[in-house]
C-alpha cells in the first residue's frame, strides 16, 4: 500500500517535473525571442508563443487533475538537510541555479506567499467578496453559473457542428463502389450474371443490387437450349478482319443445325 | 546566473554588475539586476518574514529594478513595446524555475522530501473565484469585441468609399461574361468564336489590367472648369487592351444595286455613313463586344472572299479591296463590303455612295449563316445506338444499310457555300420585289376586274407564295379567278385556276402577260356565270379564238349568249390587249324581206346582223355590270 | 452514278483507306461506376465539362445482344464474339454490328485500355443473318442513360438492365445500384496520344468516379 502510493507519487512527480521543464523552456525561448527579434516580431508570432505557453499550462493542470496523481495537498515540502557546501549534483539538478542548499536559500525557495502583484489582486478580490452579503453572493453565484453554462452549451454545440462539417468534407465520399464497377464491367463485357442458363443460381455472384437470374428464362429463344457460359480462358479471338472471313466461312461449312 | 536552456543567452548588461560567482572554469557569472528572487534573497536574509513591511520592500525592489532598467543602454530601451510583456515573462520564468528546482530537489530526496501531513479541508471562496474569472473573461471578451469592431468599421469604410470601383468586383463581373485565364502575371481573355465552333485563325485575345488613376490634364481639381467638361475619373477599375486590328467598330454592308457602268470605280471605302467613332472611355463590355463583332465580320468577309474566288459562277464574282461583287440577276449586283472604322475617325466627307440602302435583312442573314456553320462544326449528331462512331450524320449512318451508291455519297459531301446561299437569298429578294411591283402596277392599272394579292405570312429566305384573286366588284360571289404564284430564287411558278402549272423566268414581263391573260379569261367566265344567273343561255364559248386578227398577246376568247326567249343573242369577245367587244343580234330579223333567193318568211329566224354595243357609253360601273344591264334590257317579257 | 470511275475501284479505295490508316478500328477505353444517388451530380459535372452545354445531355436507350460464333475445329476451339446493338428510342436508326477484340491493358505507361473495334451499321435483318450463320445468342441486356462528347471522346453514363424474359420494354430489372460510366474514343491505330487526353479528362472527374482500366476477363476468372 505504502509502496504503491510511493510509486504513484514518483510517477506523478516525474510527469509534473517534465511539464514544468517544458514550460520553463518555452518561457525562456520566448524571452529570448523578444529580446533579440523585437524588430521583426509581429503580433501573431507573439500570440503563437503565448498560445504555446497556455497549452503547456493546460497540460500541467491536466496532469495535476489526473486520477493517478495523489492529492498533493497532503504533502508538504520538508527540508531535511542543510549544508553550506557546494554540491555538484545539486548544481546539475538545478541547472546551476542552486549551488548550496543553505539556510539562506530555503526560505526564499520555499515561500508560500504569493508574488506582490498576485497578492495584491487576491487581496482586492477577497476584500470585494467579503463586502458582499451572503444572499447576494448566492444569487450572483447562481446567475454566474447559469450564464456560463449557457455560453458553454452554445459554444459546444457550435463546435460539434463545425466538427461534423469538417469531418464530412474531409472524408472521402464513397461515390462509387468497386464491387459495383466490377459487376457492371463483367456484365457488359462477358455477360456475367446476364446469361440465361439451366442452373444459373450457382453462377451468379451475389453483390449489391439483388439480381436474380431467373431459371428457364428464354425458352424458345433463337439460340436454342443449353447455353453454358464459355470458359474465358480458352478464348482465342482473331483480330484481323480477314480472319473473320475465314471464320465465317468455316462456320458456314458446318451444318447450320449441327451445333 | 545565466539560464542554461538550449540557447545560450548572454546577458547584455554592462559589466558593472556584480559578479556573483566565478565558476571553476573561469566563467564569470553576473547577477542580472532584474532577477527579483536573488535580490530578494539578499534582502530577505535581513528581514524577518513575519513582518508585513516586506511588501514595501518588495515594491522598493521593483522600483529599484525598474530604475536599474532605466539606466540600461539603448538596446534594451528600444524594446519598449515589449517591455512590460518581457518583465512579466521574466517573473513568470523565475517562479517556474523555482518550482522546477524544488521539485527536482524533492525528488532527489537528499535535501527535501515530500512528507504527508494532515491538512484541513480547503475552504472554497466561490465569490472570489467568480470575480477572478469574470475579470479574466471580460478581458478576453474585450479583445475579441474590439477586433470585431475594427473589422466591421473597416468594411463599412470600404463600402462607403466605393467611389473608385473595386478592381476585384469588376474582374468578377468581367469573368461572368468573358473567358479569362491567368498566364504568369497577366490576365488574358479570349473573345473569339473559337469555342463556339469557328475555325478562323485570327486570335482574339485581350489583356486585362488595372486602371491607374488618370492624370488630370494640368488643371487643378478645385478650379471650376469651363463648359462643364469636368475631368472624368476612370469609370471602371480595370482596363482591357484589345489588339489593334480588332479595335473600332465594324459591320458588313450589303447592297443590291443595279448595274453601274463604271464598276471599277465603285466606291471602295464604304464608310460614308459609318458607325459613330468610339469613345476611348467606353465601358469594357462595349469595347469587348465591339471587338468581337469586328472579329466576326472579318471572319465572315474572309470566308465570303475565299468562296468568291473559288466558285465558278456564270458571271465571275469580283473581289476588290474590302468589297465583293456578285451578279445576282442580269443587271443586278450584290455588293458585300466590310466597313471597319477605327477609333478617332470623324465622319467621312463623302456622301453615302450607295443608291440603294444597306440591306439589314441580308446582313442579318449573313450573320446567321456563319453562325450556322459554327454550330454545325460543334454540334455533331450523337450516334444512336450509343456505341456508334461520333461524327457521321444520320444520312451517312443510313448509307450503309440502305446501300447508297457512290453518287449519293458524293452528293452527301457537297454543301452550299455561304456566298451561294446569300446570292440565292438576294435573288429571291429581287424576285419578290419584282413580283410585288408587277402585281401592284397591274392592280393600279386595271380597275375593272379587281386584282387582289395576298402574300403568305410564312415564307423562307428563298421561297415565298402569293395568292391572287381576280374578281369583279360586286360580283365576287359570281365568279372569282384564283391564282397561286410561288416565288423562287430565279423563277416563278404559277398554278392557274384549272390546275395548269406555268413556270416563268425572272423577267417581270412574263408575269404581267400571264396576269393579263388571266384577266381576259376571267371576263369571259364571269360573263358566262352572269348569264346563268340572268337566265340567259350560253350557246358556246371558246378560250382560244382562232378568228379575228392575231393577238399580240395570248389569244382572244369569246362566248355567245342567248336570251331566255331566244330573241336576242349577245356575242362577247375578249382580247387581252384591246379589251372587250360586245355585239348584239336580234332573232328574228327585223329587217327581213323576202327576196328572190330567200323567199319564205321562216328564214327570218336565222338571226340578224350583229351590231356592236358601245360599252363606253353604257351605264354601269364595270364590265359585268354593263353586261347585266344589257342583258336585263334585252330580256323581253313575252 | 458517276461515270468517271469504273466500279472495280471500290476495293482499291478500301485498301487505300486501310493503308492510309484512316479507318477508326481501335477503341481506347476507361471504365468506372457511380452510385445511383450521385448520378445527378455527375451529370451536372459532365454537362459543364463537355461540349455543347446548351443542348443538354443526350439520352439513349439501347438493346444489345451478344452472339458468339463457335468453330469446333480440332485443336483450339475458336470463339468469335459479335455484338448487335439497336436503339430503342430512335426507331429508324440502323442496327450496329460490332466486333471488339481482346483488350490490351499494357503497362502503367498506357493510360487506357486499347482494343480493336470494328463498327458497322446494318439493317434489322442482321439478327436473322447471324442466326443462320450459326451464331448463338450468349446474353443480352438493355442500357439506358446519357451520353456526352468532348472533342473526340465519348462519355456514356448508363444503367444496365437485365431482360425480364419477354420483349424488351417491360419487365427489365437493373443489375446493380450503380451507373456504368465509360469514356471511349474510336480512332485509327497508332494514335496513342489520345490516351493521355483521356487520362487528363478522367482526372477531372476524380473524386466522383474513378475511371480506370479494368480487365473484365480477370474479373470473370476471379469470381468464378
Amino acid at each position: 500500500m505504502q509502496q504503491r502510493e510511493e510509486k504513484q507519487l514518483e510517477s506523478a512527480l516525474e510527469a509534473i517535473i517534465q511539464r514544468v521543464n517544458d514550460l520553463k523552456q518555452s518561457i525562456a525561448a520566448m524571452i529570448f525571442k523578444i529580446e533579440n527579434e523585437y524588430e521583426t516580431m509581429n503580433w501573431p508570432t507573439f500570440l503563437d508563443n503565448f498560445a504555446l505557453l497556455s497549452g503547456q499550462l493546460t497540460s500541467l493542470s491536466k496532469v495535476l487533475s489526473n486520477d493517478k496523481c495523489p492529492v498533493l495537498r497532503n504533502l508538504t515540502v520538508l527540508p531535511v538537510h542543510l549544508s553550506p557546501e557546494r554540491d555538484e549534483q545539486l548544481i546539475q539538478l538545478t541547472e546551476g541555479r542552486v549551488t548550496t542548499f543553505a539556510h539562506d536559500l530555503v526560505p526564499d525557495y520555499l515561500r508560500t506567499k504569493l508574488e506582490p502583484l498576485a497578492e495584491n489582486k487576491m487581496l482586492q478580490l477577497e476584500h470585494k467578496a467579503q463586502n458582499l452579503q451572503y444572499d447576494n453572493a448566492q444569487k450572483q453565484i447562481t446567475t454566474y453559473q447559469k450564464i456560463i453554462s449557457h455560453v458553454w452549451d452554445i459554444v459546444s454545440k457550435a463546435r460539434e457542428e463545425w466538427e461534423v462539417e469538417s469531418s464530412s468534407r474531409g472524408n472521402a465520399q464513397q461515390n462509387s463502389s468497386v464491387a459495383d464497377t466490377h459487376l457492371l464491367v463483367a456484365a457488359v463485357g462477358m455477360g456475367k450474371g446476364l446469361k440465361m442458363g439451366p442452373n444459373p443460381n450457382g453462377q451468379s455472384n451475389p453483390t449489391s443490387g439483388g439480381m436474380m437470374v431467373t431459371p428457364q428464362g428464354r425458352a424458345g429463344g433463337p439460340a436454342g437450349p443449353g447455353q453454358l457460359p464459355s470458359n474465358p480462358q480458352g478464348m482465342a479471338i482473331n483480330k484481323a478482319p480477314s480472319a473473320i472471313k475465314t471464320n465465317i466461312k468455316s462456320a458456314a461449312q458446318m451444318h447450320p443445325y449441327g451445333r | 546566473m545565466s539560464y542554461n536552456s538550449s540557447v545560450n543567452i548572454s546577458v547584455e548588461a554592462p559589466i558593472e554588475n556584480q559578479i556573483q560567482e566565478i565558476t571553476y572554469d573561469g566563467t564569470e557569472i553576473y547577477q542580472p539586476p532584474l532577477t527579483l528572487s536573488e535580490s530578494l534573497a539578499k534582502y530577505a536574509q535581513k528581514i524577518d518574514f513575519s513582518k508585513t513591511t516586506e511588501v514595501d520592500i518588495k515594491k522598493e525592489e521593483a522600483e529599484e529594478a525598474k530604475s536599474d532598467a532605466d539606466n540600461k543602454d539603448a538596446l534594451q530601451s528600444s524594446l519598449w513595446p515589449w517591455d512590460s510583456a518581457r518583465n512579466k515573462l521574466r517573473s513568470a520564468l523565475q517562479e517556474v524555475c523555482v518550482l522546477a528546482d524544488v521539485l527536482a530537489i524533492a525528488k532527489d530526496k537528499r535535501y527535501l522530501i515530500l512528507d504527508s501531513v494532515q491538512q484541513e479541508p480547503l475552504e472554497t471562496k466561490p465569490m472570489v473565484q467568480i470575480y477572478a474569472r469574470k475579470k479574466a473573461l471580460q478581458g478576453a471578451a474585450n479583445v475579441l469585441l474590439t477586433g470585431a469592431e475594427k473589422l466591421k468599421t473597416s468594411q463599412n469604410e470600404a463600402a462607403r468609399n466605393r467611389a473608385t470601383l473595386d478592381f476585384h468586383i469588376e474582374l468578377l463581373r468581367l469573368r461572368q461574361n468573358w473567358r479569362l485565364k491567368k498566364v504568369s502575371n497577366t490576365i488574358i481573355g479570349d473573345l473569339s468564336y473559337r469555342t463556339a465552333g469557328s475555325k478562323y485563325l485570327q486570335t482574339g485575345t485581350f489583356e486585362v489590367t488595372k486602371a491607374e488613376d488618370e492624370e488630370k490634364p494640368g488643371s487643378p481639381p478645385t478650379s471650376p472648369l469651363p463648359a462643364g467638361s469636368a475631368p472624368s475619373k476612370p469609370a471602371s477599375a480595370l482596363r482591357v487592351s484589345i489588339p489593334s486590328e480588332l479595335q473600332g467598330v465594324a459591320y458588313i454592308e450589303v447592297l443590291c444595286q443595279k448595274d453601274q457602268e463604271d464598276l471599277c470605280s465603285a466606291n471602295i471605302n464604304l464608310l460614308g455613313s459609318g458607325p459613330p467613332p468610339s469613345n476611348p472611355d467606353m465601358h469594357w463590355q462595349q469595347k469587348l463586344e465591339a471587338a468581337q463583332n469586328v472579329l466576326f465580320c472579318k471572319e465572315l468577309f474572309n470566308q465570303l472572299a475565299k468562296e468568291a474566288v473559288q466558285l465558278q459562277a456564270p458571271v465571275p464574282h469580283m473581289v476588290v479591296g474590302n468589297q465583293i461583287m456578285a451578279t445576282v440577276l442580269p443587271g443586278i449586283q450584290l455588293i458585300i463590303g466590310l466597313c471597319h472604322s477605327t477609333t478617332g475617325d470623324k465622319k467621312q466627307p463623302n456622301p453615302p455612295p450607295a443608291k440603294s440602302e444597306h440591306d439589314h435583312v441580308l446582313e442579318h442573314s449573313l450573320h446567321q449563316l456563319l453562325r450556322e456553320v459554327h454550330h454545325r462544326n460543334t454540334h455533331h449528331p450523337f450516334p444512336h445506338p450509343a456505341t456508334g462512331p461520333l461524327g457521321p450524320s444520320k444520312k451517312r449512318m443510313m448509307a450503309g444499310p440502305m446501300a447508297a451508291d457512290r453518287y449519293e455519297l458524293l452528293e452527301m459531301t457537297k454543301s452550299e457555300t455561304l456566298l451561294e446561299q446569300i446570292v440565292k437569298q438576294a435573288q429571291h429578294f429581287i424576285m419578290r420585289m419584282r413580283t410585288e411591283y408587277v402585281l401592284d402596277t397591274i392592280a393600279k392599272e386595271v380597275k375593272d376586274p379587281l386584282i387582289s394579292s395576298h402574300w403568305n405570312t410564312l415564307n423562307s429566305p428563298t421561297q415565298s407564295c402569293v395568292k391572287i384573286n381576280i374578281s369583279t366588284h360586286g360580283y365576287d360571289a359570281l365568279c372569282r379567278t384564283p391564282l397561286v404564284i410561288h416565288v423562287g430564287e430565279k423563277s416563278l411558278k404559277c398554278i392557274c385556276r384549272d390546275g395548269k402549272v406555268m413556270n416563268m423566268s425572272y423577267e417581270p414581263q412574263e408575269l404581267r402577260d400571264l396576269i393579263f391573260c388571266h384577266i381576259n379569261q376571267h371576263q369571259i367566265l364571269a360573263v358566262q356565270a352572269l348569264a346563268k344567273t340572268m337566265g340567259w343561255q350560253a350557246l358556246g364559248n371558246s378560250n382560244h379564238l382562232g378568228t379575228g386578227s392575231v393577238e399580240p398577246l395570248g389569244n382572244a376568247s369569246s362566248c355567245l349568249l342567248s336570251s331566255p326567249t331566244g330573241d336576242r343573242i349577245i356575242a362577247v369577245r375578249c382580247e387581252p390587249q384591246a379589251g372587250t367587244q360586245v355585239s348584239v343580234a336580234h332573232t328574228p330579223r327585223t329587217d327581213f324581206f323576202p327576196s328572190r333567193l330567200v323567199t319564205e318568211k321562216k328564214w327570218e329566224h336565222l338571226g340578224g346582223q350583229f351590231r356592236d354595243v358601245r360599252l363606253e357609253k353604257m351605264e354601269g360601273r364595270n364590265f359585268l355590270h354593263k353586261m347585266e344591264l344589257l342583258m336585263a334590257s334585252l330580256t323581253s317579257n313575252s | 452514278m458517276s461515270a468517271h470511275s469504273a466500279p472495280g475501284t471500290a476495293m482499291d479505295s478500301l485498301s487505300a483507306a486501310l493503308k492510309c490508316n484512316i479507318i477508326p478500328n481501335q477503341e481506347y477505353l476507361l471504365q468506372g461506376s457511380v452510385l445511383d444517388q450521385y448520378v445527378e451530380v455527375l451529370l451536372h459535372r459532365l454537362r459543364g465539362l463537355c461540349d455543347n452545354v446548351d443542348s443538354g445531355p443526350e439520352s439513349f436507350h439501347d438493346h444489345e445482344l451478344c452472339f458468339t460464333l463457335r468453330a469446333a475445329n480440332t485443336g483450339t476451339p475458336m470463339v468469335l464474339p459479335l455484338r448487335v446493338r439497336r436503339a430503342l428510342d430512335v426507331s429508324d436508326a440502323p442496327f450496329q454490328l460490332r466486333y471488339v477484340g481482346q483488350q490490351e491493358l499494357g503497362d502503367k505507361s498506357r493510360p487506357t485500355v486499347v482494343r480493336s473495334s470494328i463498327d458497322m451499321a446494318c439493317s434489322s435483318t442482321i439478327i436473322d443473318f447471324l442466326t443462320e450463320l450459326g451464331c448463338r445468342l450468349d446474353f443480352e441486356y438493355i442500357a439506358r442513360g446519357y451520353m456526352f462528347r468532348k472533342g473526340r471522346m465519348k462519355i456514356t453514363v448508363s444503367k444496365i438492365f437485365k431482360m425480364g424474359g419477354s420483349k424488351p420494354g417491360e419487365g427489365v430489372e437493373a443489375i446493380s445500384q450503380s451507373y456504368l460510366v465509360e469514356l471511349s474514343v474510336l480512332a485509327p491505330s497508332g494514335q496513342d496520344a489520345i490516351g493521355e487526353d483521356m487520362r487528363i479528362f478522367a482526372e477531372q472527374l476524380r473524386p466522383l468516379v474513378q475511371l480506370e482500366k479494368i480487365d473484365y476477363k480477370r474479373l470473370g476468372n476471379m469470381a468464378m
